[in-house]
């Protein structure tokens, strides 16, 4: 939602490490952090801020690593796995990389590297990633419900 | 000469229960009733089943002309098999009956024509049937 | 024009290698490999694969890099495909490959809707492997209703790679659901050579109508051109028809048409043609005065319909007519045709009861002689009324029950017609019978008397005539007849075989009856056979009952093969001993023998085949010699005169990969047939050598001919040759026939004349309608040929 990015954000995880001068807070094990409407979890979760205190990117990686997001109000949630989850919050822009799928509206993505804009809804996707194979991109179009 | 007479007590087909998979068609009842008078009964629940296709007559000229009598080929074919009634598994598989005789038309007597016809044909049904019979023997001395 | 086509592997070919299958007339297949992606869960979700894939700004999605788009039954395979905002179409650039159900099109550019069946491709290229059908188009589009529309196109059922014949035209809809497809300004081309052209053409795409588009054919027959080029409609899913106009160089034009009708318990056909005012014709035939139809209409009829009300009770109706005796000679569309000498007119109901088996039935032919001469034309039953039953006891004791009412008419005039065949009138025939029948395994015994009482009622119109016009006959006809049956165990070239000999006797008494002034309606003296000797009757048809006096006795021998139980030979001699002359023949007095004259063949035969002691030995011989070859040999030999009466020997050569031979020669002694009317009695010995083949060369190549050759007039009666190329897209049948027309008079030779005829017929597969039922004329021409369908 509009008011995520300055939401607070409370955080489950089984250990925490600070890194004061770098600005980053590495949680690991089941971390599951919730933003107002957008929800981050992984093995392990690293926080950046920016000067002015605020996360200005987050990088979830395991197995699985989710993410879920209201895009707006009216709309349904969008959901996004990978092995890795980056979200810069500024652009507010997602990637999901290796095993990456996402669930946006009726579509469903899947492939090698899936890139998400929150607000523009575009979404980019492709087969090809670093230190993986490649993983066609396959997706799933429903006709739009008007 | 070491001929004697067939079979003086046993019956001609020493298959006494038979089962009979048959079309509809004028061969049937004729196979039927050459299978009962065999001393072969007709019974569904029969270790062998007999499965017999629709009869098929085709007709060849041997002579020419359209005039006067003509001498025409007249053969009966019909398809038919035996099967393992318990497993399906074919004893006599997509076997022929084959039979053929001459019959003289002309076309000076068309209404005697169709009787000739029938009366050939029926001649050839009782045919097949014997023909049947004698292959059906083997199985049936197994 | 349609873009250039593509090579064979582009439209999922496979040619077959050597593991063809033996009758593949086609060089390979096409095979349909299968979908690269699952489909969607419902029919209208959309599945897809690519090496990228996003959203453009406006919603739009664009999947690049080998995309694979699947939607329900469909499949496109492209480099781009772009799916518009509302998701209810797609764009792909090419080179692209849509599948559908057995359809294949590859094509430069497409727009695929994805809420619908609907799809446009551009620069199309197509195969529906299973019709076996292909081509290209400028534009092809796949309706919503799942009809496809071709523009500038072609269409083609020949290999790829092979432009042997093809269809072309700007505008082509083929319709799966019906089978059928439409053209317009289609021309035909063979071998990019126009050949003909169709403002509009309408034909089948798959085989479920077997005659569907009938090609052109094409005929040359004593200098006369023939082309006919029947159109097809297909009015129903149950009833079709075809309409042919047809054009002889030397008659006019010739309109013909076919109605069929299929329905669940019964189906019918109406067929004929009609020709206005006919040009006359060639004189072919000397004897024939010049053109004696000329500007006559000539026209012919044949319904026929059967049907059933219930498993037992069925019903036929048959209607056949011609304008007059010899339009299947000048018209015949096949040799067959133009050897019909009669059209049967029928509407008869038969019930089959376990015990009673009832027929009612009105019967009549059209007899096609020209001129039809009074006396020639058989008689109408009108109607004839049959029934019949059979009680068996257990203990072999049976009793029988034959009736048949039959009122016989004929429309000539009854003063010059002979006087036995002058009247019309009713006749009840009733045969009941009482026998007894024991077969055990080593024989059978039958002794048999029936009892037949004939009655007539007669009226011979303005015939003056001192005859009865009410007469009865009743006459017992008694036979014993009876067998044995003996075995044994034989060993031939290390083969067992089980030898029968089956001695048999068969005694027959009838006496004679006067029936010197009944009416001659459908019966006919029986020339002397192998089965005359086991049957008390010596006439057929129920006018006539021969008086009879004999004991036949015969013995046949046969060697069944212990294994399988086939007969490889059977052997029968036999003969008959009569201890009466026979007095009844034709003219029916119990008095009288035919006069002791022997002016000619014919009069000797009438009297020394009354009055001969002993009938000829017949002997009858059917050796199956290999698995392939067979031979038949008969003889009636007259000991007492020491002649050979008739005798014929038949071999015979099958092989299963459709090659067939037969040798024929048959003699016969003139006078020895005594049925027919005097005219068409042979007046001469017959003596024909018959040799008939059919090649196959591959299983695209049939060779097939005849010749029939009558040694005694030494001259050839049938000559026949025909080629078929039966090839994977076209069908060509060619045949040359030369005959000796006998003009309904056989036995003199004077008035014969060679007629002769060129017979061609080309179809192009699939739209000609594979399976069309080839000229019967040479399945009974050459004794177990049985004709490729193609």
């Amino acid at each position: 939602l509009e008011g995520d990015a300055s939401a607070p954000i409370e955080v489950v995880a089984d250990r925490l490490e600070l890194d004061d001068r770098a600005g980053t807070a590495i949680y690991t094990g089941d971390v599951d952090i919730q933003q107002g409407s957008m929800q981050l979890t992984g093995e392990r979760v690293e926080i950046q801020r920016n000067d002015a205190g605020e996360v200005s990117r987050a990088t979830a990686t395991g197995d699985r690593a989710y993410i879920e997001q209201k895009p707006a109000p009216d709309e349904p949630v969008v959901r996004g796995w990978g092995r890795t989850i980056i979200y810069h919050a500024a652009e507010r822009r997602v990637e999901l990389i290796d095993q990456a799928e996402l669930h946006q509206g009726h579509d469903t993505f899947d492939g090698g590297y899936v890139e998400y804009y929150l607000d523009r809804r575009t979404v980019q996707a492709r087969a090809e990633v670093e230190g993986s194979e490649r993983q066609r991109v396959r997706m799933t179009l429903n006709p739009e419900q008007q | 000469c070491g001929f004697r007479l067939r079979g003086l007590d046993t019956p001609m087909l020493a298959l006494d229960a038979l089962a009979l998979d048959a079309a509809a068609s004028d061969l049937t009842p004729v196979v039927r009733e050459a299978l009962e008078s065999a001393g072969t009964r007709i019974d569904d629940q029969a270790p062998l089943r007999l499965n017999l296709g629709h009869e098929q007559f085709h007709e060849a000229a041997l002579t020419h002309g359209d005039a006067g009598s003509q001498d025409v080929e007249l053969r009966l074919t019909a398809p038919f098999s035996v099967q393992r009634r318990a497993s399906d598994a074919y004893l006599l598989d997509q076997q022929q009956l084959d039979v053929v005789t001459t019959i003289t038309v002309s076309s000076d007597d068309l209404l005697a024509q169709d009787d000739i016809r029938a009366e050939a044909r029926e001649q050839l049904r009782r045919d097949a049937a014997r023909q049947l019979l004698e292959r059906l023997r083997p199985l049936a001395e197994q | 024009a349609p873009p250039p086509s593509l090579p064979a592997e582009r439209l999922d070919w496979q040619a077959w290698g050597e593991e063809a299958p033996p009758d593949a007339v086609c060089r390979g297949r096409y095979v349909a490999p299968d979908y690269r992606l699952a489909p969607g869960d419902t029919p209208s979700q959309v599945r897809s694969a690519s090496d990228t894939a996003y959203y453009g700004a406006n919603g739009e999605t664009i999947l690049g890099g080998e995309v694979i788009l699947r939607r329900g039954e469909s499949q496109l395979e492209a480099p781009r495909v772009r799916v518009n905002a509302e998701r209810d179409r797609a764009f792909a650039s090419g080179p692209l490959a849509l599948r559908d159900r057995g359809l294949l099109v590859r094509g430069d550019a497409a727009e695929m809707a994805l809420d619908s069946d609907a799809a446009e491709i551009d620069i199309a290229h197509y195969v529906a492997h299973e019709q076996r059908l292909r081509g290209d188009a400028q534009r092809l589009q796949r309706l919503e209703d799942g009809r496809y529309r071709l523009t500038e196109a072609s269409f083609t059922t020949c290999e790829p790679g092979s432009d042997l014949w093809r269809l072309v035209s700007n505008d082509i809809v083929l319709d799966r659901e019906s089978g059928f497809g439409t053209a317009r300004h289609a021309r035909l081309e063979a071998g990019k050579v126009p050949v003909f052209y169709w403002p509009w053409v309408r034909f089948p795409i798959d085989d479920r109508r077997q005659t569907g588009f009938l090609w052109p054919t094409l005929g040359f027959s004593s200098g006369s051109f023939d082309y006919a080029q029947p159109y097809y409609l297909n009015l129903a899913p149950n009833y079709d028809a075809t309409i042919t106009p047809r054009w002889l160089s030397d008659h006019g034009l010739l309109l013909g048409g076919e109605f069929r009708y299929l329905f669940p318990s019964d189906a019918g056909q109406l067929e004929g043609a009609f020709l206005s005012s006919d040009g006359g014709g060639s004189d072919s035939d000397p004897n024939a005065s010049a053109r004696r139809h000329e500007g006559e209409d000539r026209w012919y009829i044949d319904y026929r319909h059967n049907g059933r009300f219930s498993p037992r009770l069925r019903y036929d109706l048959r209607y056949g007519g011609a304008s007059d005796g010899s339009y299947f000679d000048d018209f015949g569309r096949s040799f067959s045709e133009t050897e019909t000498n009669s059209l049967a007119r029928l509407a008869r109901l038969d019930y089959r009861g376990s015990l009673w088996r009832l027929e009612g039935r009105a019967q009549g032919y059209q007899k096609l002689e020209d001129p039809l001469l009074d006396r020639k034309k058989p008689f109408y039953r009108l109607p004839s009324l049959t029934a019949a039953a059979t009680w068996r006891q257990d203990s072999g004791f049976y009793q029988q029950w034959g009736s048949n009412a039959t009122y016989f008419w004929r429309d000539v005039n009854e003063t010059r017609v002979p006087l036995r065949e002058a009247p019309v009138g009713t006749r009840l025939h009733l045969s009941p019978a009482v026998g007894w029948r024991t077969e055990p395994s080593w024989g059978f015994l039958e002794p048999r008397v029936e009892m037949l009482h004939t009655a007539y009622s007669l009226d011979y119109g303005q015939r003056q005539t001192d005859r009865a016009t009410s007469l009865t006959r009743t006459v017992p006809v008694s036979s014993i007849d009876g067998g044995l049956v003996f075995e044994r165990e034989l060993d031939i070239g290390g083969e067992g075989y089980r030898q029968t000999l089956e001695p048999r006797l068969n005694y027959a008494y009838v006496p004679a009856r006067d029936q010197s002034e009944f009416p001659d309606f459908d019966s006919d003296e029986l020339a002397f056979s192998w089965n005359r000797l086991w049957s008390p009757y010596r006439f057929s048809g129920s006018d006539r009952i021969g008086d009879l006096n004999r004991l036949s006795y015969g013995v046949s021998t046969r060697f069944l093969e212990d294994d399988s139980g086939r007969q490889r030979v059977s052997l029968g001699v036999g003969q008959a001993v009569y201890f009466d002359d026979r007095h009844i023949d034709m003219a029916g007095d119990p008095d009288t023998l035919p006069a002791e004259d022997d002016s000619t063949p014919e009069r000797f035969f009438r009297f020394y085949n009354a009055t001969r002691p002993r009938s000829p030995v017949v002997t009858r011989l059917d050796w199956q010699v290999s698995e392939r070859w067979s031979t038949r040999y008969e003889w009636l030999y007259d000991e007492n005169l020491g002649r050979t009466e008739r005798t014929s020997v038949g071999l015979g050569y099958r092989d299963p990969r459709g090659h067939v031979l037969n040798l024929g020669y048959r003699w016969q002694l003139q006078g020895f047939d005594p049925s027919g009317d005097a005219e068409d009695r042979l007046g001469y010995d017959r003596e024909d050598y018959d040799v008939s083949f059919a090649y196959r060369l591959d299983p695209r190549v049939d060779m097939i001919g005849r010749f029939l050759y009558d040694n005694t007039n030494g001259r050839a009666l049938e000559q026949l040759a025909g080629v078929q190329w039966n090839d994977c897209c076209y069908g060509v049948q060619l045949v040359w026939r030369e005959w000796i027309e006998d003009n309904d008079t056989a036995n003199t030779i004077e008035d014969d004349f060679t007629d002769r005829g060129i017979f061609l017929r080309f179809v192009f597969k699939g739209l000609g309608g594979v399976g069309q039922e080839a000229d019967t004329y040479f399945e009974e021409a050459i004794p177990g040929y049985r004709a490729t369908l193609f």
